[in-house]
């Protein structure tokens, strides 16, 4: 597997595209000082880091220098996991996350307030503790970033849901109770760009988060009371998910 | 407060930086007043909850709230008591919850400072004027006052922040940008976007 190869497999199903980008111009020099920010910047508050670093290299993951970046990416079907990202020496961040929903094979969700499990085909479903968990994280490395000095002058970051159309939120907790009625987008892509100051990102990037998080999930037709969606963020941050 | 958001709190069984476990007691400003400060100088604020003994092997165990204890906490006495210990004052929220067992509980709910940190400015058993107090992470999270630069730092930003934002909110601040800032933003988003390729 190579990473262009990935990137196809990511795309071709529902997927998430990250991008930071920095509000002025810059050099991170030398080059080994991108891996050096996002490897000291990543974090990990549920059993995975975020972005993840590869730890070693092989058919089904990689971690290497371009001309004028680092990248790492991971191939992992067993996992319904595949991460692809790139950060540049300019400070831009890509990264390309599956929908896990999409790849798992015999998906279904449980509930304990439904007699019987519901199959999950691809392209149908998105979690909301899930997505709530991935943007939280997403912030998080975000405030790190900034309080690393990678972006001084600010940071445009835009959150792209990709290939959502008919999708349908579920809720991905067992003792929740589910939706009565089916939250669903007819947007092929949900796009939040926004433009935030390092001082905002360092200081806020729960709040920030959630703003984020509430936007999507009112394309779906969703508008929860914000304090859930806080109350899964305080779970994850504090190791509790 | 809703029964799951309580279940979420006490189901992690530790305290946090923006958690604190009280065994049922009544209200007293000398006994809260230090979480409550250090709370309110945390990025989210915080959550007090009374009504969980902490065991001595360091467990946590619900109780819920003697109802001698329960009519002693009151949101207005609250904010009275706390007016004489903080500067500028704090905004907190008495809440019952109950937890899925049915048990009543009482929580505080600590609002993070509006525009500038809450520094302490009344001398007691517990607290000292003149200092500001954090919820230290280094081991166990506890009220004390702030310990080291990096947790100053993240205060002192996030001040700035918010003081900024209420400026540029009743119009005291102003940023007219440039024709040439214009450029150059510009330059600098198809530099980023020609750098991506298809990415």
């Amino acid at each position: 597997m190579t990473h262009e190869e990935l990137l196809k497999k990511i795309r071709s199903r529902g997927h998430w595209r990250i991008s930071f980008e920095p509000l002025e111009e810059q050099t991170i020099e030398p080059l080994s000082k991108c891996r050096e920010i996002v490897e000291k910047n990543s974090i990990e508050l549920r059993g995975w880091d975020y972005p993840h670093i590869p730890r070693r290299t092989g058919d089904d993951t990689g971690f290497e220098p371009g001309e004028n970046f680092w990248q790492a990416w991971l191939d992992w079907p067993e996992y319904a996991h595949f991460e692809f990202w790139r950060f540049y020496q300019s400070g831009q961040f890509i990264h390309y996350r599956e929908i896990a929903e999409d790849w798992l094979q015999d998906a279904t969700f449980d509930n304990m307030w439904q007699q019987e499990k519901t199959k999950i085909a691809p392209g149908e479903r998105l979690g909301v503790v899930g997505t709530t968990f991935l943007i939280t994280e997403i912030y998080q490395f975000l405030a790190k970033l900034g309080n690393a000095g990678v972006y001084e002058k600010g940071v445009q970051v835009t959150l792209s849901l990709n290939n959502t159309k008919e999708r349908k939120l579920y809720v991905d907790d067992y003792g929740r109770f589910p939706f009565s009625f089916d939250r669903k987008t007819i947007s092929e892509k949900i796009d939040y760009k926004k433009v935030y100051t390092k001082e905002e990102i360092i200081s806020q990037p729960q709040e920030l988060a959630r703003q984020a998080i509430l936007y999507i999930f009112e394309r779906f037709n969703w508008e929860p009371n914000p304090d859930i969606i806080k109350a899964d963020q305080e779970k994850l941050l504090s190791r509790k998910a | 407060m809703k029964t799951e958001e309580l279940e979420i709190l006490l189901d992690g069984g530790n305290e946090t930086q923006t958690l604190d476990f009280k065994r049922s007691c009544a209200w007293g400003a000398v006994t809260f007043a230090k979480d409550i400060l250090a709370m309110s100088n945390v990025q989210q604020g915080g959550t007090i909850v009374v009504g969980v003994i902490e065991e001595s092997d360091g467990s946590y165990t619900r109780q819920g709230i003697l109802a001698e204890h329960k009519s002693t906490y009151t949101t207005d006495m609250i904010m009275d008591h706390m007016a004489s210990f903080a500067d500028p004052h704090v905004s907190v929220s008495v809440k019952f919850p109950k937890d899925k067992n049915g048990t009543e509980y009482v929580a505080i709910i600590v609002e993070p400072f509006r525009e500038v940190p809450v520094i302490c400015k009344k001398n007691s058993s517990d607290t000292h004027a003149g200092e500001i107090y954090y919820r230290n992470r280094d081991g166990r999270p506890n009220s004390a006052r702030v310990s080291n630069s990096y947790d100053m730092r993240d205060i002192i930003d996030r001040a700035v922040v918010k003081s900024t934002q209420r400026a540029e909110d009743i119009g005291f601040i102003t940023r007219a940008k440039t024709k040439s800032e214009e450029q150059v933003k510009k330059a600098l988003e198809e530099k980023l976007k020609k750098e991506a390729g298809d990415l």
